[in-house]
């Protein structure tokens, strides 16, 4: 195991580090996270990495295979863009969670912030919490789950994205339609709960799912009814 | 992007380092905007006393101004305390019967206007905004304010978006001509020049077109109407409109109000002793002491802090 203390180093330094030791296949611990941005940005193997305090922005970035623990709150874009791998916040996150992931597992046990799983593109967020304003933002892809309450226009101007909600929904986004989750719905986030050590945050059973309306995206300019109840 | 920072003590008889707890987090928030450091520093001075702080703009005829200066305020109140530092001068007028009167406050403001050159940047039985271009160690070096001891305060870096980068459109604004509120600002309006004009028809005077210096003047206008702190808060997140987190201050209280989209940060920590917010938590770790609640507040989030 290897031990980073971040007191004194850049974080270009970190990084290293954490990349040096993830090559030789040694799991690491950092400490002294100090609400520093960027910690451990373009991970490309895999591995554990712990971060033991709270970290700002763009925390785990790009992340590619290794799983990375965050044992405090993070900042805004929390393993933005990620490929593959896992990130839990054991803490709250900030805004624009998991923004544009396109694999992966985000887990964030307590509340995350505005635009959570803004432009997904793919794996999976689970928050154990409530989300913020316009989560789901755009999502193409992917799976959000959140056991708590949402904020204003969710799921807005989704794709193909799928949001599940454990608790009221503020307010839909525009071309966002809710539905009862059906019973392979209802399995799908047991399982998912259960595994994350979520399962005690919500009922499965009770969860709403959202999806697109599919009228924004296949927006048709022959149909004169949307022209006019747009103008 | 602007950085903004709050801090204060919550026992109405405590103060501390102020000065110093700002810069330190203006420090850090410089990584959000390099271009002017500003702070609202809050000490309450004795019953007859205000204090002024003045920008005179132009050094080759600063002798000339600060003597004119001088003569006009002394013409209304005496002069206690005058100290300059660069383009910032700092005076204390004894004798004031009524801090309350602001016919006597736009008085003052006249008069430190007339003398070419000179712009009032804050009035307060407490309040002193001290601010100019350049990081925060330059405002630490040029302005003295590092060893300020006080009860609470505001902090910003700039990253100017919208108007010019000069001493003038640094933040905090105060909310002329009320004494002791200053405004600091993370965002953008988009309907600042309708709200200025309106507060034009109405008599008020602007010293900038910057978009921050309506929002100091929206809140100060609702308090003077009876409003609470909250309520004007609360009032501004329809009122407004754009993206905005904004701290303001008064002379016994801060608080911050945040617009319906999130679009702009802000961590609170908070314990018995004071109450610490800044718009990115790694600006609260000089300050922060364990034990500390540490959050971010969600859209249309309003929440004040009185001693």
């Amino acid at each position: 195991m290897v031990e980073i203390d971040c007191d004194g180093l850049t974080i270009r330094q970190v990084n290293c580090a954490i990349r040096g030791a993830l090559e030789r296949d040694e799991p690491v611990v950092v400490r002294n996270t100090r609400s520093r941005h960027n910690l451990g940005v373009g991970l490309r193997r895999p591995g554990r990495v712990v971060f033991d305090g709270n970290v700002g922005y763009y925390c785990a970035g790009m992340l590619m295979h290794a799983d990375v623990e965050i044992r405090g709150n993070c900042g805004w874009s929390v393993g933005e863009c990620m490929m593959s791998g896992s990130i839990v916040v054991r803490g709250n996150a900030s805004a624009a969670a998991g923004a544009a992931i396109r694999g992966g597992t985000l887990v964030v046990h307590g509340n995350a912030g505005p635009r959570a799983g803004i432009s997904q593109k793919g794996g999976t967020i689970v928050v154990g919490g409530r989300v913020g304003y316009m989560s789901g933002f755009i999502s193409q892809k992917g799976l959000l789950v959140v056991c708590g309450d949402t904020g204003e226009a969710l799921g807005d101007s989704l794709y193909e994205g799928k949001i599940y909600v454990g608790g009221q929904i503020a307010e839909l986004g525009n071309d966002a339609v809710a539905a009862p989750a059906t019973a392979k719905d209802a399995a799908l986030l047991a399982d998912l709960l259960d595994r994350y050590e979520l399962a005690s945050a919500a009922d499965s059973s009770r969860f709403t799912k959202v999806v697109s309306g599919r009228r924004l995206y296949n927006f048709d300019k022959a149909d004169f009814e949307l022209w006019r109840v747009a103008m | 992007m602007c950085g903004i920072a709050g801090f204060l003590w919550r026992d109405r008889a405590a103060s501390g380092p102020l000065g110093q707890r700002l810069l330190d987090m203006a420090r850090i928030l410089g990584s959000r905007g390099l271009e002017s450091t500003g702070l609202a520093l809050y000490r309450q001075l004795p019953s007859d006393r205000l204090v002024l702080r003045i920008h005179v703009e132009e050094p080759a005829a600063a002798t000339e101004a600060q003597q004119r200066l001088l003569e006009r305020i002394g013409a209304l109140a005496t002069v206690a305390e005058y100290e300059r530092s660069g383009p910032l001068t700092r005076i204390v007028l004894s004798g004031v019967s009524d801090r309350a009167d602001l016919g006597f406050m736009r008085r003052v403001i006249d008069a430190v206007e007339a003398a070419d050159g000179a712009e009032g940047f804050s009035i307060g039985t407490a309040m002193e905004i001290v601010k100019d271009v350049g990081p925060a160690d330059d405002l630490a070096s040029q302005h003295c304010v590092s060893t300020f001891v006080g009860s609470h305060g505001l902090a910003h870096t700039r990253l100017a978006t919208e108007s010019r980068v000069d001493i003038c459109h640094s933040h905090p604004f105060w909310a002329r001509p009320f004494p002791d509120i200053a405004v600091v600002h993370n965002g953008q309006l988009t309907n600042h020049h309708k709200l200025r004009r309106r507060f034009e028809r109405r008599g008020f005077h602007f010293l900038t077109e910057n978009d921050s210096e309506v929002i100091a003047v929206f809140v100060a206008d609702r308090l003077a109407q009876g409003a609470s702190l909250e309520q004007a808060l609360t009032d501004s997140i329809c009122e407004l409109d754009g993206t905005f987190t904004y701290l303001v201050s008064t002379a016994d209280a801060i608080g911050f109000a945040k617009d319906r989209f999130a679009t702009k940060p802000l961590v609170v920590a908070e314990c018995n002793d004071y109450v610490a917010m800044a718009s990115e938590e790694i600006a609260l770790e000089p300050v922060m002491a364990s034990g500390c609640t540490v959050y971010e507040p969600e859209a249309r989030a309003v929440r004040t802090w009185s001693r």
